[in-house]
This record gives structure tokens, C-alpha cells and sequence, in this order.
């Protein structure tokens, strides 16, 4: 499953979900999906968010092998 | 200004066409209702649609996939509701009106359908609608 450091990040940077989405062109609820590992982004997305946390795509997205149980 | 979200423009939509169908299914009561004020209303409708679509909030790519995953769900339950129609119709060999009523109600159906299989979806993640 995809695990990721969005909420860390946007904590760090004092963001909000809506900020953060806003700044990618998507809806809140697509980063509150993200930040839960319900939903795997496109690499386009992906990398639109490392580019706003100044970050890599391998930084912030964590791919593990583990099933979601 | 604040935009309109897609559950809100998703149920404008269900009510706009709830809304047409029952006009038409009262139309045969309601003298004031001829096909030409159906007509106007029928295209005010469709502005007023276009109107909404601009205020509405982005679709990204995960409203996509959970709008088609909504179209899939709403498209098969359809599918199952004109077969239980027409088995319906043949056997009790129903006049035509009550089989326009029961498509008119498989139409409303459609949409609400679409519309609770979306805010599911938006709500619990697109694994909840693939489990």
C-alpha cells in the first residue's frame, strides 16, 4: 500500500488541507483521501505535491508491500 | 465566492430531473402544462444546468473515478430495473401509460443512484467502492 508524509509536511509548512489542494488544482477531499492512503495519485499529482513541499516524489510517497488490512 | 461542490451539483441534477418527469406525468392533469411551457422549462433546465457547472468546484482525478464508478453502479441497476419492467409489463400486460410511468421512475432512479453512490464513495475512499 502507498503510504505518505502529506500530513507531516503540511504541518511543517502550516498548511491547510484546502490550501494545499488548491495550490494542486484538486478538491479537499482528494488530499484527505491521500493523507489516509485511500487513494493512489496520478504521477502528475504526485509530483505537483513534492514540487509545493520543495521535495522528491520517493520523499513523500512510500510504497510498501504489506496489504492494507 | 464560494463554489458549488459536485454532491450539491449531482443532486440539483436529480432534482431537475425528478422534477421534469413528474411535470410530464402531471401534465395530463394540469391544464396550464401544454407541451410548449414542458419545452421552455425543459430548456430553462438546461441553461440553469450550465449555469451550476460554472460555479461548481473542480473535477480532479479522483472525482472522475468516483463519478465513473458511481455511472458504473447507476448504469447497472438500470439495466436490472428495465428487466424487472419489462417482465413486469409482459405479464401483467400493462397499458402504456403505466409503463412511461415505471421508465420515468427508472430514470429518477438512475440519478439518484449516480448521486448516493458518489457521496459513498467521496466519503470512504474509492478501495470502499472496489471491495
Amino acid at each position: 500500500m502507498l503510504q505518505t508524509k502529506i500530513k507531516e509536511y503540511r504541518e511543517k509548512y502550516n498548511m491547510k488541507q484546502n490550501e494545499l489542494a488548491e495550490q494542486v488544482g484538486v478538491r479537499r477531499e482528494t488530499i484527505v483521501h491521500l493523507e489516509n492512503g485511500k487513494y493512489n495519485p496520478s504521477l502528475k499529482l504526485a509530483m505537483d505535491i513534492a514540487k509545493v513541499f520543495h521535495t522528491t516524489v520517493e520523499e513523500l510517497f512510500v510504497f510498501s508491500e504489506e496489504e492494507k488490512v | 465566492m464560494r463554489k458549488i461542490s459536485i454532491r450539491v451539483w449531482l443532486a440539483i441534477q436529480t432534482l431537475l430531473v425528478a422534477g421534469m418527469v413528474l411535470l410530464n406525468w402531471s401534465a395530463r392533469t394540469l391544464s396550464f402544462l401544454n407541451v410548449a411551457v414542458l419545452d421552455v422549462l425543459c430548456i430553462l433546465g438546461v441553461f440553469f444546468v450550465g449555469y451550476i457547472e460554472k460555479k461548481r468546484e473542480v473535477i480532479d482525478e479522483f472525482s472522475i473515478l468516483a463519478l465513473n464508478k458511481a455511472n458504473e453502479v447507476s448504469l447497472k441497476t438500470v439495466l436490472i430495473a428495465i428487466v424487472f419492467a419489462l417482465v413486469y409489463a409482459q405479464s401483467v400486460n400493462s397499458k402504456k401509460e403505466v409503463i412511461g410511468v415505471i421508465l420515468g421512475g427508472i430514470i429518477i432512479l438512475s440519478f439518484v443512484v449516480k448521486l448516493i453512490m458518489f457521496i459513498i464513495i467521496d466519503k470512504k475512499g474509492i478501495d470502499y467502492a472496489s471491495n
